[in-house]
């Protein structure tokens, strides 16, 4: 190598290396009696400011567009964290994992039963667990579908204060007081209550407790022509019974399945499925609550106060005393 | 700003706290820029795709492995999307670049930028990320994704042959 060729090189290493220490000693020695070189080291050094100078017009743009960045990145930050924030938070807590495994074993469990086709609204198992005398009341919801003899929307049965009460689809309301004996019955067409004594009549339904008025619905139903059967299913991770009764009405078949729980026997959820020939089959799904309180007279149902009291017949909930014992048997 | 310190603030932004990314952001920005400006010659296309690769990486934080090597996962992040853009924005990056230059002899600057801009990709990065940011070898290296000795080899390589243009021109 040549001795300007060995120089240059060692120029390029100070330039790029840390040109506070000085150049090496022989370059040096070499750059004092070569001006090929002097050109080369001070060519170098003009570019290498010339680079700093063009850097500093870069910067201004870079500058510029950091502050655009940042912006537009804090906002991606809040959005994603307004929009995850459960599952962030979530994830940064010890029990996630408890958390995650439970989620996935109820999707498992959701989705064998949406696939056995058999759907339920939720219920709380906490509350269903209570002991059977404890549960004052029953609170039933219908939703879906519903032909129009079967027009049921809402059942209230208190079984400490013995009352029972319906809601139905065109806002006829009915309420049974047990201990008075008394009928209550109102349509808003009509605008006034047909009130009845039925002391002397026997209430088709049970309503000493919840497994009780279950066993009499479904007795009723039989009563009725339906067909009933039983089997176990599939709900929110365990096992529950469901009770089917399948009956004829004018327009076809309907069958009502209601899930059980295993250890209370209290009613948890249920399904009507409504079928006639040429036509969509349709659904109504029964939501059960467990209230503390629930209507103790007809106009905690929305009946008007001022609405007229009139005799009337008793309602289907009755049937005279005199077939009581046929039917027990 | 040491390994330690950039972890601690990649673990920060992975919990949500905002104002670590933004410092993150503070911290790798320019290098950032400054490789997607090597690689598509444009400002503005470099601004977008600085601003794309930090957006990215707040998406894809969690992804990233070794916190404390956020540079290096940024850098390559910002030479995927560049390559990427080039491909299908056909840029041609010694023809088309707009970066600027200062305003007094912007002629004069302007030439040294053309030459810059000729010298093939493998150069023009390293060169730009060494001398237009902190004359960091080690730094060029990380964001380049090669080693010390590699950059050092092509930021001196590029020197040389950006003052070998300028002698020819001469």
């Amino acid at each position: 190598m040549t001795p300007c060729k060995t120089t240059q090189e060692s120029i390029l290493d100070w330039l790029i290396g840390s040109q506070q220490e000085p150049l090496a000693a022989p370059a040096q020695a070499h750059l004092e009696g070569c001006a090929c070189c002097r050109r080369y080291r001070d060519g170098l050094l003009h570019q290498g400011s010339e680079l700093a100078d063009l850097s500093q017009a870069v910067d201004i743009t870079a500058t510029a567009a950091q502050a655009k960045a940042q912006s537009a990145c804090l906002a991606l930050s809040q959005t994603l964290r307004r929009s995850e924030s459960p599952f962030r938070s979530a994830a940064r807590s010890p029990r996630f994992l408890r958390l995650a495994v439970a989620a996935v074993l109820l999707l498992l469990v959701g989705l064998i039963f949406v696939h056995s086709r058999v759907r339920f609204s939720s219920v709380s198992f906490a509350r269903m667990q209570r002991a059977v005398n404890q549960v004052p009341w029953l609170h039933i919801v219908l939703k879906g579908d519903h032909p129009r003899y079967m027009d049921l929307r809402e059942v209230w049965a208190g079984f400490d204060v013995g009352a029972l009460a319906a809601k139905r689809t065109e806002g006829s309301i009915e309420f049974v007081d047990l201990q008075l004996g008394r009928e209550y019955q109102y349509a808003p067409k009509q605008g006034y209550i047909q009130v009845e004594d039925v002391r002397l009549e026997r209430f088709v339904y049970d309503l000493s407790s919840p497994l009780a008025f279950l066993q009499s619905v479904l007795h009723n139903f039989k009563a009725e022509g339906a067909r009933l059967s039983h089997g176990s299913a599939q709900y929110q991770g365990r096992v529950v019974n469901v009770m089917t009764a399948t009956y004829a009405y004018p327009h076809g078949t309907c069958q009502l399945e209601l899930i059980i729980d295993p250890e209370t026997h209290l009613l948890c959820a249920g399904k009507e499925t409504w079928a006639s020939p040429g036509r969509q089959e349709r659904t109504t799904e029964i939501e059960v609550y467990y209230p503390d309180q629930g209507p103790m007279s007809i106009y905690d149902l929305g009946v008007p106060a001022m609405a007229r009291v009139h005799g009337g017949k008793p309602f289907s909930f009755f049937i005279p005393k005199e077939t009581q014992k046929g039917d027990q048997e | 700003m040491d390994s330690r310190s950039i972890e601690t603030l990649v673990q920060k932004a992975r919990a949500g706290d905002s104002v670590a990314y933004s410092r993150l952001v503070d911290l790798f920005y320019k290098r950032t820029y400054l490789l997607c400006l090597s690689m598509v010659g444009q400002v503005a296309l470099a601004e977008d795709l600085a601003q794309d690769v930090f957006l990215n990486g707040l998406l894809k934080l969690g992804q990233l492995k070794k916190p404390a090597s956020f540079g290096a996962w940024i850098s390559t992040m910002a030479r995927r999307l560049s390559l990427n853009r080039l491909r299908e924005q056909k840029v041609n990056v010694s023809v088309d670049a707009d970066w600027p230059a200062p305003e007094s002899r912007e002629a004069e600057y302007r030439d040294l930028r053309d030459r810059v801009q000729r010298l093939p990709l493998e150069l023009r990065a390293p060169l730009m990320q060494y001398y237009f940011d902190e004359q960091d070898v080690a730094r060029v290296a990380e964001t380049l994704g090669v080693s010390v000795s590699s950059a050092y080899s092509r930021i001196r390589t590029a020197t040389q042959k950006l003052y070998e243009m300028y002698e020819h021109e001469d």
